[in-house]
């Protein structure tokens, strides 16, 4: 038989067994990786919404920025109370990820909850200040971003927080026709 | 070369990265912390003696070396590929913390010239023990590479070195903040940026250098006097 035919056989059984290997390997992972992924979103919802844990969960996939909407209803009467986005935007060195929590107040207005940034890995000691900072938003009108304040000497890193908070007042405005 | 000197070779006088500088761009820019050097010493320590086992395995018969030689980058980038994968999956499913912060350089170590160049220099060539040897000592002093770069680095970039701060309740701190106080500066950000991480790699280097220089002047002047 050809020599090279050979060599490529032999390259195609080493393959072949390296692909089991890698299912039998992500066979036992995947099932951690999910249940890692769910508790962290449970855990980050009750983080910037108090109580989501009280709440019956609908997830529905977003577009563009917003990859994921997470509607809390009452579990009674099926009402949304709040709803929480999963929101991306690319920072210096890494994709930064965001859950932003919005609810209707006492005057109609979608403002925010909560917000948490969930992921993130930017220069450490600068661009990670942006995890637990106070970015001035609670309570505000989520197309108001006049009150934005980010962190000093990690221009970077805050803007992609400030396109987080601009992707979710965007969808807001798109689904519910503005943000009053 | 007896297993002894052929682990330590890797760690003195053939680390991979003082010494033959390879795999310079994922170690530079994971430096920003010593809890980092370490979980990526680790993956490559994992990566680097296995794909030296498995290749010298592989290799071991004349014949299926005549075979694979052909095809041999193409079977040790598949090898490779693999144990980078399953290091991935494994780091993504029980260390999280340490995923996220190596980010892409993990699926990276598939073409660390490092692993590549053990499997063409090495572990094609000799016995599977003596291939995990010389992986584990070239791991080894890639690992002790990478703490030192990095000690340094996370030590005057911020004044504090912390390791598993998140995960132990007594964790391993150093702290020169009040140090950085009396004399009345802030830690030198500068440090944990790009430019830090190539001033620390040239530092450490020179010394080296002007220690091995010092070294070769002794012999030089002690061979002259006898």
């Amino acid at each position: 038989m050809n020599k090279g035919l050979i060599s490529g056989l032999v390259l195609l059984v080493i393959g072949l067994v390296c692909g089991v290997l890698l299912a039998f390997v992500n066979s036992i992972t995947a099932p951690i990786i999910k249940d890692n992924a769910d508790k962290l979103v449970l855990e980050s919802l009750g983080e910037v919404y108090d109580g989501a844990s009280n709440y019956t969960l609908d997830e529905v996939e977003g577009s563009n920025n917003v990859d994921k909407l997470f509607f809390l209803k009452d579990k009674t009467s099926g009402d949304t109370v709040a709803i929480i986005y999963s929101v991306q935007a690319e920072g210096y060195q890494s994709t930064i990820s965001m859950l932003i929590a919005v609810e209707v107040n006492s005057s109609d207005e979608f403002v925010v909850a909560g917000y948490k940034v969930v992921s993130q890995g930017e220069t450490s000691g600068i661009g990670d200040k942006i995890v637990g900072y106070d970015f001035n938003m609670e309570n505000e009108v989520i197309t108001n971003m006049a009150a934005f304040d980010g962190v000093a000497g990690a221009s970077f890193s805050t803007t992609a927080v400030r396109t987080c908070f601009e992707a979710v007042g965007a969808r807001v405005a798109a689904d519910f026709g503005g943000a009053n | 070369m007896n297993q002894k000197q052929n682990f330590f070779k890797g760690i003195i006088k053939e680390n991979p990265l003082f010494v033959t500088i390879l795999g310079t761009c994922p170690s530079l820019a994971i430096t920003t912390s010593l809890e980092n050097a370490i979980g990526m010493g680790i993956a490559v320590f994992f990566v680097l003696v296995l794909s030296n086992l498995i290749i010298s395995l592989i290799t071991v018969n004349p014949k299926m070396k005549e075979l694979v030689k052909p095809v041999r980058i193409p079977v040790y980038i598949v090898v490779i590929a693999t144990l980078v994968t399953i290091v991935e999956m494994v780091l993504h499913a029980f260390l999280v913390d340490l995923y996220n912060s190596l980010g892409v350089f993990i699926p990276l170590i598939v073409v660390n010239c490092i692993i590549l160049g053990r499997a063409e220099a090495f572990a094609s060539d000799n016995k599977p023990l003596d291939s995990v040897v010389d992986g584990m000592g070239m791991a080894v002093g890639y690992t002790l590479a990478l703490m030192s770069i990095s000690f340094f680095r996370e030590l005057l970039g911020r004044g504090l070195i912390t390791i598993w701060g998140e995960k132990s309740v007594n964790p391993i701190q150093l702290n020169l903040v009040p140090i950085f106080e009396f004399i009345g500066i802030e830690p030198i950000n500068m440090f944990l940026q790009p430019v830090g991480a190539f001033l620390t790699f040239g530092f450490i280097l020179a010394v080296l250098a002007a220690i091995a220089n010092k070294k070769s002047a002794k012999m030089a002047s002690e061979v002259k006097q006898a």
